[in-house]
Order: C-alpha cells, then sequence, then structure tokens
C-alpha cells in the first residue's frame, strides 16, 4: 500500500504526457501496476464526421504486438473437458487449450505450460513430420473416430485400424480416395471404388490388366475372393461306379 | 540499464534451458538406442547442467557439450552380422557413439568435413552433430563421403527440446536384429517389400539412428487385442 500514491503520481504525470502528444484525448487513467487496463476519453468538434473506433484499435493492436506464435491464431482455455487418455483408454478431466491453427514445434517450447507429450491436432502431415508415421496413423484413427462418434454412428475400430494401417504403409501418408488409389494395380478395384468410367477409359489407353487376384476385382467378376472360406477348394472321392443314388 | 541486464539474463536463462533439454533428449537417444550411459548422466538435473556447462558469465557453452558413448553387448549384438562360411567371425557394424553440440549460426562444408575427419580419426562409427543453427546443403553432401569411416547423423537443437517418442501417441518401437528380421519374414512366409513402411527421414527413424533394410517391431496397445506388434521396414 506504500507505493499508492507513488502510483498515482505516475499515473499523473502519464496522463499529462498524453494530453501534450494527442491534445484531443481530455481523460487519462491507466493501470500503472499490472497494465492490464486503460482508460481514456476522446473529446472532439460536435461537427467532426464520425469516428469508427473499431478499425483504428485493429490496427493499433496490429501495431503494437506483443507475441506470437505462427500458424496459431485463437485460443480457447477449458478448465475440465472430457478427454480419452490415449494410454488407459479412460475418460478424465483434464485442463486442455483449444486453438485454431497448428504449429507443433513452437508448441514444444511452452513445456513448462502445456504438456507436449499429449498434444493431437487433426493436422495429419503436421503429426508426420514432427511424431513420425506410426503417430500419424494413431492421429487418423483417432480423426476418424471422431467424426463417426461425432455422428452417432457406431463403427468398429478394427475397421479404422485397417484404414489407418493402409493409409501409412508406404511411410507417408497416402489419402483414402480414388487419388490415393491410383497406385493400385488391379483396374477393376479403382473401378469399383469410384468413377468407373475414368479408371475404365485408363485402363483401355494404357492397355492395363488385371490378374483378378485382389478382392475387389474378383467380386467385379463373380468370384469368390481368395481369402478365408474363398482361399481353398474342398475336393471329394466321387463314386462314378455306383450311380448317383447309391451312397458308398 | 538495468532493464537491458535483465533482459540479458532472461535470454541467457532461456538459452541454458534450451540446451539443458537437448541435451537430456540426446542423452535419451543414445541411451534408448543402446548403448551405455548411467543412469545420473541422462538424468542430469538443471542445476547440475548449470555448473557444469556455462561459462562464467553465464552463457552456455556449447563447445564443452560433447560425450561419447560405447555400445552395449546386447547392442553389438543386435548389429553382428550372422556368421557365414566365408566369414566365420562376423565383427559388429556398430561402434562408439561421438555426440557434439555446436552453436554456430550455419554449418558449412568446411566444418562439417572436420567433424567427419575427427570421427573417422579417432574410430567412432557414428557421429551425431547437434546443431542450433541450420546445416547448409555442402555440408549435407560431406556426409555420405565418410561413410565408410564413421555414419555421420545431425539434428536441430529445436528438435531435441522435447523427446517425440515419450508423446502418447508414438507406441514402443523396437529394432529387430538381422536373425529376428529373417526369422519373421519366414514366419508369415513374406518377403521384404511386403512389410509396411517406415522412411529413414520419419522423426522417429532418426532417433533410433535405423539404416536401409532394418525391422522396427512396433508395440501398440490396442482396444480390442491388448497389445499388438506391428512391423515396418526401413526405405
Amino acid at each position: 500500500m506504500v507505493d499508492k500514491p507513488n502510483q498515482k503520481e505516475l499515473n499523473r504525470s502519464r496522463e499529462g504526457r498524453v494530453k501534450e502528444r494527442t491534445p484531443t484525448v481530455s481523460r487519462f487513467e491507466c493501470d500503472e501496476a499490472q497494465g492490464e487496463w486503460c482508460d481514456f476519453t476522446l473529446e472532439y468538434d460536435s461537427n467532426i464526421p464520425k469516428v469508427l473506433m473499431l478499425s483504428i484499435v485493429q490496427e493499433a493492436v496490429r501495431k503494437s504486438l506483443i507475441q506470437q506464435i505462427p500458424g496459431i491464431r485463437s485460443c480457447v482455455y477449458v478448465a475440465d473437458e472430457k478427454v480419452q487418455d490415449a494410454v488407459t483408454g479412460e475418460e478424465v478431466k483434464r485442463a486442455v487449450i483449444h486453438t485454431d491453427g497448428v504449429n507443433l514445434e513452437a508448441m514444444q517450447k511452452y513445456g513448462e505450460f502445456i504438456n507436449p507429450n499429449t498434444i493431437k491436432t487433426n493436422d495429419i502431415a503436421a503429426v508426420l513430420r514432427v511424431y513420425g508415421v506410426e503417430a500419424a496413423r494413431q492421429s487418423i484413427i483417432l480423426e476418424l473416430g471422431g467424426v463417426f462418434d461425432g455422428h452417432g454412428i457406431s463403427v468398429d475400430r478394427r475397421h479404422l485400424n485397417l484404414i489407418g494401417d493402409y493409409m501409412t504403409r508406404n511411410g507417408t501418408f497416402t489419402p483414402f480416395n480414388r487419388n490415393g488409389l491410383k497406385g493400385n494395380v488391379s483396374p477393376f478395384t479403382k473401378m469399383s471404388f469410384e468413377t468407373t468410367l475414368s479408371f475404365l477409359k485408363d485402363a483401355l489407353l494404357d492397355g492395363d490388366w488385371d490378374d483378378l487376384t485382389t478382392p475387389s476385382g474378383r467380386i467385379v467378376m463373380g468370384r469368390l475372393g481368395k481369402i478365408g472360406t474363398g482361399a481353398f477348394d474342398v475336393l471329394t472321392r466321387l463314386h462314378v461306379k455306383n450311380g448317383k443314388n447309391q451312397v458308398g | 540499464m538495468a532493464d537491458a541486464e535483465n533482459n540479458n539474463t532472461e535470454a541467457n536463462e532461456r538459452n541454458i534451458v534450451k540446451a539443458w533439454r537437448a541435451w537430456r533428449t540426446a542423452h535419451e537417444m543414445v541411451q534408448d538406442r543402446g548403448y551405455e550411459l548411467a543412469e545420473d548422466e541422462v538424468k542430469i538435473s538443471l542445476d547440475a547442467f548449470r555448473t557444469q556447462y556455462t561459462s562464467i558469465d553465464g552463457t552456455v557453452s556449447r563447445e564443452r557439450m560433447k560425450f561419447s558413448a560405447r555400445p552395449s553387448p546386447e547392442m553389438l549384438k543386435k548389429y553382428t552380422p550372422p556368421a557365414t562360411a566365408s566369414n566365420p567371425d562376423p565383427q559388429p557394424d556398430i561402434g562408439t557413439i561421438w555426440v557434439e553440440f555446436n552453436d554456430d549460426t550455419s554449418v558449412g562444408a568446411e566444418a562439417m568435413r572436420k567433424f567427419a575427419k575427427f570421427c573417422s580419426h579417432e574410430h567412432y562409427r557414428t557421429g551425431m552433430m547437434i546443431l542450433s543453427g541450420n546445416v547448409s546443403s555442402a555440408a549435407k553432401k560431406e556426409i555420405p563421403k565418410f561413410a565408410q569411416w564413421t555414419s555421420i547423423e545431425w539434428f536441430l537443437e529445436e528438435d531435441l527440446l522435447i523427446n517425440i517418442t515419450h508423446h502418447e501417441l508414438v507406441p514402443r518401437h523396437v529394432i529387430l536384429s538381422r536373425d529376428e528380421k529373417t526369422a519373421l519374414l519366414k514366419r508369415y512366409r513374406l518377403k521384404e517389400t511386403q512389410l509396411p513402411r517406415i522412411l529413414q527421414r520419419d522423426p522417429v527413424a532418426k532417433y533410433f539412428g535405423m539404416r536401409r533394410g532394418q525391422v522396427v517391431k512396433i508395440i501398440r496397445s490396442s482396444e480390442t487385442a491388448g497389445r499388438y506388434a506391428s512391423y515396418r521396414l526401413c526405405v
């Protein structure tokens, strides 16, 4: 409490300086100790055109940049959000920060404030670059699961695991759509997915062929897939001599 | 004046913490690869680090931050190729590692050549350079020239501020020995190319210093199966 008069004095001298520099300011007050707020009044002639404060403030804020993290636009702090623990799978309540935009490298520098080992993002490419292909696979599965859960559709995690495995099998990630499928060797598989005619046209023009080993390719031709019970044939001994009604 | 000094010490402090974190991650990395390091070397506290590696004026002296480590017997075994008729007593293709920090803003070909020469001269099989600045493309071209004597790896200090393998999305990676790899391919009747892949430039592959053709076993936790293993081939 000792420095209170001191602060008032400081405030008054600052007010004087501000008023001197900008004559339109008629009153000025600010938080000298914390620097958290500033309150001032502007006085203009009554015949002056309207002053739009918002754009002026925006410009001032842009000019007085204090700290920024590239790529991160807005942040929201949630004190107790339900999150699923990645290790135990249980739902726990934790304090989290949601951000608009991703900058994983910068986040690692703020280890004192956030736990860098629990960062999650839907930017799979960023995860791949910073944490590697296995983390990217895990993110794909989590994000896919999140989309389905959000719509109340229950999808078995094993389907998503399969998609994650397929997308990351090259060490990077391939999109799971007709573009990612372009590298597939089986034209019928590609055709049965999407844009049948375009894939058929490409196959014709390139003189491509299908050896009918992929499950989709075989289904297109009305054959059993070479998987599961289709992987083998059952042969049994026929009793030709005994005629068809006799069981020998 | 006092303000500027204050700013200076603050920047210094940040620099020390940065160097300390990278130092710890580098040690963890070397230990995770299978080299022998004492536990107190790896888990050095900030204060101990400060007394050891800062100069009198309070700045980090990165030229003092260097260490070497010998491979453990298990690691030697893992990296020894199987004996053949022509080569009944194969030598392990792994040896002592040398780790050095560098605070140049940019590492050129000359500095890289000097480092590689030093590593090959001292018979270090692996040399690791941890940089605060960047590497020039000419310097990168120096690395393969020394490949037959020593393998040079480089990391940015910024990337080592945290240990990426501690992230909850990164499962445990275990590198397989050659014997284990052949056993795996035989058991599942696979060709090498049928395995899923991991790139050599993948951050986790870099962390473990994986070489082309090595197979890494990935132990994931699963909701349905508890724990299960998957494999990736380094390409």
